[in-house]
């Protein structure tokens, strides 16, 4: 299977690091814009303008991953916090929870923090744009 | 993104900030550090908003001590943005992808959009915590009695000694004492204290005495981290851990095991499974899960004794964070990431 963004992923020595990742298989959550085909949905932080960030970010391996959380409680739980901190955090990584069965074909992920969250980065055939429905406006909740 | 009533800039006044860390993160950066290379003050860069081709950044001063309360989740960031920072006003910016400034203005503080600011009583999340070979013990309220000072210095190098001889050494250097008689806790405290290696010493690095204050230590982060965890263990815990040492006690006071001289009396293997029991429920509910290599270290009696001498130097310290005078990082929040 070929990395989409390999040749950023070639940049890096170790990436995706292969000791901290595993396929995956089942039921995953990612924050995205109120229509599932826009296309900043799915895309990872270093294609995804305008970047926000103050070192180059392409500089890190998991700005080339899409992030995603495990369970939509938890993802929702997270999403409520950062709100509080944030409260445009909408405009800048989404409004609407989108969940979508994951599988090994899809590519790899690295193991869930205790919030839920992931990096998953993906195989070149894969397209979540297609396999992931939206869910909730988490961001009106 | 809303209009600013400010005053526009050319350019950021404030040149060659140097980017420390991000305190808050997620698909790039959310809440970073800067400092200033020749002042040493620092700035939060607070995203606030975004169009297609910029994010929008509040730019604020903010004391150290304030800094440290902030990453050490003492306070809510709202308590530092945007009324709590350094100024009367702070400096908004709106960076393109390539870091340049599209648009820069100085904004009073009751000028501030209110979306633009953090809702009240919300903290960073955990892993903010510094782990890079400091920690900050923070000053609550300032307080003159010099004999309080030497309390906190003293007993948490204690603390940290005994954790750090249990866990980073696996209890190699912990030696044998008498732990009767004349024996001063204090020469043992000691001792585990020159075992430490240098890089890892508790060198206390800079101090402010204010309220709020702080005081910061140059050491292992995550042995320091462990007593301060402890110290909120004892906090909520206390009541056990109080009985179980208080059993202890009396147990060897009742059989009078500080008179026994030798410590291959025949007396000790009645005693044995006793003061095991009690110094591993001790070591347990003080919440060292890696006191088994410690038990093994040492006899029962002197594995008990030290247990029970080192929850006296947490006991302390718990009486400083409970009088509000100090404050200790507590990165066992449940429930957060």
């Amino acid at each position: 299977m070929i990395f989409k963004y390999k040749l950023h992923l070639e940049g890096f020595d170790d990436c995706p690091p292969l000791s901290k990742v595993s396929p995956l298989e089942g039921v995953s959550y990612r924050f995205v814009y109120h229509v599932i085909s826009d296309p900043k949905n799915f895309l990872p932080p270093a294609s995804k303008p305008p970047e926000r960030g103050f070192v180059q970010r392409d500089a890190c391996c998991g700005s080339h991953a899409l992030s995603m959380f495990t369970t939509k409680a938890k993802a929702c739980k997270w999403y409520k916090e950062k709100k509080g901190l944030w409260r445009h955090i909408g405009v800048t990584i989404g409004t609407h929870l989108a969940e979508g069965p994951v599988a090994p074909p899809d590519g790899v992920a690295t193991a869930p923090s205790k919030s839920g969250h992931f990096d998953f980065f993906e195989f070149d055939i894969c397209d979540f744009s297609k396999k992931f429905a939206i869910i909730e406006d988490v961001h009106n909740a | 993104m809303h209009d600013l009533n400010g005053i526009v800039l050319k350019y950021l006044p404030i040149a060659d900030l140097k980017w420390v860390r991000d305190l808050e993160a997620y698909d790039g950066p959310l809440l970073s550090l800067f400092v200033h290379p020749r002042n040493n003050d620092n700035y939060l860069y607070y995203w606030c908003d975004a169009t297609a081709e910029v994010n929008r950044w509040m730019v604020s001063r903010v004391s150290e001590s304030n800094l440290i309360r902030l990453s050490n989740r003492k306070i809510p960031l709202s308590q530092i943005i945007p009324k709590g920072c350094e100024d009367d006003y702070v400096y908004f910016v709106d960076l393109d992808a390539k870091r340049e400034a599209k648009h820069t203005s100085l904004v009073l503080l009751d000028n501030i959009p209110e979306s633009y600011t953090p809702a009240q009583g919300v903290f960073l999340s955990e892993q903010v915590v510094d782990k890079t070979g400091i920690y900050h013990v923070m000053i609550e309220r300032g307080f003159s009695d010099t004999n309080k000072w030497r309390i906190l210095l003293k007993e948490f190098d204690y603390a940290y000694a005994f954790l750090y001889n249990v866990i980073k050494l696996k209890s190699q250097r912990v030696r044998s004492h008498p732990w009767r008689g004349g024996f001063s806790v204090m020469h043992f405290f000691k001792e585990m204290l020159r075992v430490i290696p240098v890089e890892d010493y508790p060198n206390v690095d800079s101090m402010k005495f204010s309220s709020p204050g702080y005081i910061t230590y140059k050491l292992d982060a995550d042995i320091a981290a462990r007593v301060g965890n402890m110290v909120y263990n004892y906090i909520s815990r206390g009541e056990e851990i109080d009985r179980t040492n208080t059993e202890l006690k009396s147990y060897i006071s009742l059989h009078k095991l500080i008179d026994v001289k030798s410590p291959v009396d025949s007396v000790w293997a009645q005693h044995d499974p006793a003061l095991t029991v009690y110094a591993e429920s001790l070591l347990k509910a003080m919440g060292i899960p890696e006191y088994k290599l410690f038990m093994e270290s040492q006899r029962p009696f002197e594995v008990a004794r030290m247990a029970s001498s080192f929850a006296k130097r947490i006991l302390e310290l718990s009486r400083l964070e409970l009088d509000r005078l100090i404050s200790f990082p507590n990165t066992i929040q449940p429930g957060l990431d």
